[in-house]
């Protein structure tokens, strides 16, 4: 074991050495409870010690926080259309901003509430007119000509997720599961607890732009933004090991056997449709058991050969663009560029010890030039352009852009220090300028 | 038939909770609960308030949890969201506390020197930890005190689990570099 990881494996022992040496669940704190709770049993209202002084003090914060917010929306153009623009999070709101890059002292708050298992997961259409985002357990769409919202999916009793465009705009597709027992959407979003304690996915399902013929395409989980064919007649997604292709005119489903492309793979997942070629980059692994927590401290976890590999469906060959050996973890999907020639990778750390090294990979759709561009939390390619942006994973406060150019990659860094201050990006998503 | 444990004996109940099984509930998790909200505010008595919110919370909603196996993350997610209500509340007023006082060093009754050394690395170790920034703070207390998977710290804290995975390596980077210039490295 590697020093570092002495070290933080004895967090447990330090913390009840040091902070927590005298932190006792005393018998006058449950009796304080006890007797709380009885007296809110009874419907009677409890007088709480400190909660309760500092509520009486929230009035006057919301007042001023209110007075701040009105005079930014003030201060901040109220329209910025006809140019490209970074949408993005920060840590301290649930609200988005539009920036600008050419611009970036003045963003444009967007009033729309995005909750914070959504905030790597919004998306603008293609046309750049329509924004979908997640919200309290369902999505929604927020139209930039009109400034309306509408709640796309409006399902009590169901969790929806990564939304993916469809490539003429009018379809979506998402994942999406009923709640499971005890998991609640909030009626009331600020003060009621937020509930959902089962998977980060669900099926793969379909809704229209207009909110109409809202469709399971089959029980399963997913846990990626399903992805569109470039005709926008298929789509694919990563269903519990497989890829699986969904013909939408003949509502069939094909599910990919890695061994018809050559490729010796147990696990695949996290396809992504090439932008102009019947190919998918795809996410496979030689094993698929999760290591145990035991095995990742320990080192004795299996580190199984995994990686991206392009599929070519209609030769049905496969190309390794990116391969190692770690312990088994599934990972997202490679990003097109908008030419289809080029793929970026973001590797993240999964366990927190054995992984690959963290990793902005750029590399052509033959496999060669691969070059790593930095270390990315989130990146995603300029629509219809040749830029790839990218928040940057040790900052969290940058976006670096990067241009194609005859000497390599040119960097553009978009620095956020001083409209977060002390707060730290959480996700972002391009704008292209709105086509009518 | 297996025998239940506390937590499906506790769920299978009923759907309120008596008094005593209030009481098992505080045995069980009222440690975690305290911890984990101490560690958030760095201050006992606002910690012992959240202690209570909490239990009167789950008193009140008992119904709603049906799962056996979740009992213990639904408690620490309504902890977790309290705490986030306190630490934005009072970073608004400049009401945090900033003192470190409670960074004891409990002496062993026979200490040796390798006790006294590990003592003091122990204490730098939470000094570095405590001061992360609160997301990696939370984070890393779920994740090696409470010893929770990412997806269940991703449950509580309402984040994608790959936001859970970059916040634990962040917050690796900074404990490195922090024990590096104390040497411990």
């Amino acid at each position: 074991m590697k020093a570092l990881d002495k070290q933080l494996s004895r967090i447990k022992d330090a913390a009840d050495n040091t902070i927590f040496a005298n932190l006792p669940v005393t018998a006058e704190l449950r009796n304080r409870v006890k007797r709380y709770a009885t007296q809110a049993q009874f419907n009677t209202t409890p007088v709480r010690k400190s909660l309760t002084r500092v509520w009486t003090k929230r009035v006057a914060g919301a007042v001023a926080g209110l007075i701040a917010a009105l005079l930014v929306i003030n201060f901040w153009p109220v329209q910025i259309q006809n140019a490209t623009a970074l949408t993005f999070k920060s840590n301290n709101s649930s609200d988005l901003f539009v920036l600008k890059i050419t611009d970036n002292e003045k963003p444009l708050p967007l009033k729309v509430e995005v909750d914070s298992a959504n905030q790597l997961y919004y998306r603008w259409s293609p046309n750049g007119r329509f924004l979908v985002y997640g919200n309290n357990g369902d999505l929604y769409i927020y139209d930039s000509n009109t400034e309306e919202i509408r709640n796309l999916t409006n399902t009590p009793d169901r969790w929806e997720l990564m939304p993916s465009w469809s490539p003429d705009g009018d379809y979506l597709m998402f994942t999406s599961r009923p709640l499971e027992p005890g998991e609640n959407k909030p009626s009331n979003p600020g003060t009621d607890p937020w509930v959902m304690q089962g998977a980060f996915g669900g099926s793969p399902t379909l809704i229209g732009r207009d909110g109409s013929g809202y469709t399971v395409l089959e029980e399963g989980l997913v846990t990626n933004p399903p992805t569109w064919s470039s005709d926008g007649k298929t789509i694919a997604y990563g269903l519990e090991g497989s890829i699986h292709l969904f013909n939408l005119d003949e509502r069939k489903v094909t599910v990919i056997n890695p061994a018809d492309y050559g490729l010796e793979a147990e696990y695949l997942s996290a396809p992504s449709w090439s932008p102009v070629r019947n190919e998918l980059a795809i996410f496979f692994s030689t094993d698929d058991r999760e290591p145990t927590r035991e095995e990742l401290m320990t080192g004795i976890a299996p580190t199984p050969e995994q990686g991206y590999a392009l599929l070519d469906l209609d030769k049905k060959s496969s190309l390794i663009l990116y391969q190692y050996k770690a312990p088994f973890a599934s990972r997202p999907p490679a990003l097109w560029n908008s030419a289809g020639n080029i793929l970026a990778l973001v590797i993240l750390p999964v366990h927190i010890i054995h992984d690959p090294p963290t990793a902005l990979l750029v590399v052509d759709r033959d496999g060669n030039n691969r070059q790593k561009l930095g270390e990315a939390y989130q990146a995603a390619w300029e629509p219809d352009g040749s830029r790839l942006a990218y928040i940057d994973l040790n900052t969290q406060r940058s976006i670096v852009v990067l241009s194609p150019s005859d000497k390599g990659w040119e960097r553009q860094t978009v620095d956020f220090k001083e409209i977060l201050q002390q707060n730290f990006l959480e996700g972002f998503a391009w704008r292209t300028a709105v086509k009518e | 038939m297996a025998e239940l444990t506390k937590e499906e004996n506790l769920v299978a109940h009923s759907d309120r909770l008596t008094e005593v099984d209030l009481e098992n509930l505080m045995n069980l998790y009222g440690s975690s609960v305290l911890k984990f909200a101490f560690a958030y505010l760095k201050d006992k008595s606002i910690a012992e308030d959240v202690f209570q919110e909490v239990f009167i919370r789950v008193f009140q909603s008992w119904g709603t949890i049906r799962d056996p196996n979740k009992v213990k993350t639904w408690i620490l997610k309504i902890t977790a969201n309290l705490c986030r209500d306190q630490f934005r509340m009072r970073s608004r007023q400049n009401l945090l506390t900033t003192s470190e006082d409670f960074l004891v060093q409990i002496p062993g009754t026979q200490d040796t020197s390798h006790e006294v050394i590990q003592r003091e690395q122990d204490r730098l170790l939470m000094k570095a930890v405590l001061a992360l920034d609160i997301m990696l703070r939370e984070t890393v207390m779920l994740y090696f005190y409470e010893e929770l998977n990412t997806k269940e710290i991703a449950s509580i804290l309402n984040i994608s689990p790959i936001t859970v995975r970059v916040r634990l390596y962040r917050a690796r980077k900074i404990l490195k570099r922090w024990l590096e210039k104390e040497g411990i490295l």
